[in-house]
């Protein structure tokens, strides 16, 4: 029995002192509405968002780099199943803890903010969208697949079962999700192809949103390079984009807030289901506070402007793509780098069979390979690199989504949103 | 003279340790009793049942819990890197105390505490929990 958020994890990040705090909000506030005054009048990104061409191959051999890449992830998929399916249900004994909340989870996300999409690179779902594409019907790809809400809805249930389910790290629960999110997705990949994985997979969805934010992308066989966020104004503006982004944020933010000690005392002594139940409430209750948030700053700027696009929200959603990955370094940063060890460590012998396949196993966990400091300057200048990132992204798509462009004061209501979510996130970690 | 279980991590790990402390979550496996290539990690904590005369340890922190609960709400106990920290804990029935992240146990019974005596040699948050009641006790700030 553990208490800590995700069901794994031994060490829990120090506060950012108050001084950080001021520091980080007072530039957060000043560079919003410097960049508000000083910004550009005519939107930018969407030009140079296509990038350049650096390095192609030939289609066979993208072919067989795919083919070595969704193969290691094949055996990672298979290796979790197995092990959530039939080792013994502990988060020493058991990969599949780790390789759902670390791997999957943490380190192929936040990678692929750096790399590009990695999970496109390592979907097993990949070859069966591409071994089933012959019995296809040619048709086009009706619209209706292109809304995003089955992905938001998969990443609420994945993160009520990490941050509200009072077993999260158990193996049933865990065979459970991965049988529901392989079944899922490899139907999916059958009838819709790799179009549908990229809607409907939830961490092919989230990847592919984060990865928006790389510098690298590939794009028929060819590698793309661009400057850093312009991909986000080349994110295609879909139903249910907000949805997505606004789930992880308020997972993101609730992990957050079940750290503090208001939560953990207001949760302490309940137990089982009684827990699950606070916990499901404490989550509803902050996605349902960032929707609300969104939803309002959005919904005056759409009146304001007297805008009837009816995916407005969805549009200006990418703004906080940038805040999404900003909060998930400051909080999922030492846990990559303390619990990916651990991960490396059972990698060594996954099923528990006094295997030492890549001479790991009888290594510690080192605490110390990155220092207190370091992680504290992680966070905050994740944050801070988000905040900012999320206000000039969504001022070059205001540029582009606004009737009346010249209106600052129209994007008033965004830059008060970017601010009040970068307060939220730096509150947490000061309250951790 | 007061009985009282000490359960001391004065050492590190021995070794070329520059900076291994401990070992990650060990808590499923202290349950099912089964370990492999991780249990020399816990091999480090010592858990003695001896007489042991309070005035010995200059003991900082305590804690009682009453009825199921923690007098007071979940403690927060702050410590500096390398300070030998000594936390004691009371209870009125018998519990196994987990200290997270450093990975140390002891029993408590009705009135015998539980004294966790440790080197901070790990700096962050770790959490020191009932483990069968799963019940919060504190949280140990390393800085």
């Amino acid at each position: 029995m553990t208490l800590l958020a995700h069901g794994i994890g031994a060490r829990g990040d120090l506060p950012l002192s108050v001084g950080t705090l001021a520091v980080v909000a007072g530039v957060a506030v000043f560079v919003s509405f410097a960049a508000l005054l000083t910004g550009w009048k005519e939107p930018r990104f969407a030009a140079i968002a296509k990038g350049r061409s650096v390095f192609s191959v030939s289609p066979g051999v993208a072919i067989s780099v795919t083919g070595i890449t969704r193969t290691v992830g094949a055996l990672a998929v298979g290796v979790s199943l197995w092990s959530a399916l039939f080792v013994e249900d502990s988060t020493v004994e058991n990969i599949a803890p780790r390789m759902v909340y670390v791997l999957f989870w943490i380190v192929i996300p936040l990678s692929s903010v750096v790399f590009g999409d990695l999970w496109r690179l390592f979907s097993p779902f990949e070859v069966i969208a591409s071994l089933t594409k012959r019995f296809r019907h040619a048709g086009p790809v009706s619209k209706q697949s292109g809304s995003l809400y089955g992905a938001a809805f998969f990443l609420l249930l994945f993160l009520w079962l990490e941050l509200s389910f009072h077993r999260p790290a158990g193996r049933t629960p865990l065979a459970i999700m991965l049988i529901v999110w392989i079944g899922w997705c490899s139907q999916g990949a059958v009838r819709g192809g790799t179009t549908w994985l990229g809607n409907n997979d939830p961490l092919a969805v989230l990847t592919r949103l984060l990865s928006s934010v790389s510098c690298l992308t590939v794009r028929a066989n060819e590698l793309v390079v661009r400057r850093p966020i312009v991909g986000l104004a080349d994110v295609p503006t879909q139903r249910g984009l907000a949805a997505v982004v606004l789930v992880v944020l308020g997972g993101t933010s609730f992990d957050g807030l079940s750290r503090t000690d208001w939560w953990t005392s207001l949760i302490s002594g309940k137990m089982e289901w009684t827990r699950t139940l606070v916990n499901t409430l404490g989550l509803l209750f902050v996605t349902a506070l960032i929707i609300s948030l969104f939803l309002g700053a959005v919904r005056l700027m759409q009146r304001k402007d007297e805008n009837e696009d009816p995916m407005f929200e969805d549009g200006f959603a990418i703004s906080l793509v940038p805040v999404l990955v900003g909060y998930g370094i400051a909080h999922y940063f030492s846990m990559a780098v303390f619990e990916g060890q651990f991960l490396l460590i059972q990698a060594s012998d996954p099923f528990g069979l006094g295997w030492d396949l890549f001479g790991t196993r009888t290594d510690y966990v080192n605490y110390r390979i990155v220092s207190s400091t370091t992680i504290a300057a992680v966070q905050a200048s994740g944050i801070i690199a988000g905040h900012i990132a999320g206000v000039v992204v969504g001022h070059d798509r205001a540029l582009e989504s606004l009737k009346k462009r010249e209106n600052l004061a129209a994007q008033l209501p965004l830059v008060a949103l970017l601010v009040a979510l970068t307060m939220i996130a730096l509150l947490l970690l000061v309250e951790a | 003279m007061k009985m009282m279980l000490v359960v001391a991590l004065l050492a590190a790990c021995s070794g070329n340790n520059s900076g291994s402390g401990g070992l990650g979550d060990k808590s499923e496996e202290s349950e099912s009793g089964h370990s492999h290539s991780h249990e020399h990690a816990a091999g480090a904590a010592h858990s003695l049942n001896i007489p042991f005369d309070s005035e010995l340890i200059d003991v900082k922190n305590s804690v009682q819990i009453i009825e199921g609960k923690v007098a007071g709400g979940v403690q927060r106990v702050r410590a500096e890197l390398g300070e030998v920290v000594a936390l004691a804990v009371d209870s009125d029935s018998a519990e196994i105390l987990h200290l997270h992240g450093y990975d140390l146990v002891a029993t408590i019974e009705p009135g015998i505490s539980a004294v966790l005596v440790f080197e901070a040699s790990i700096p962050g948050i770790f959490e020191i929990e009932l483990e069968n009641a799963g019940l919060l006790v504190a949280k140990v700030e390393i800085r």
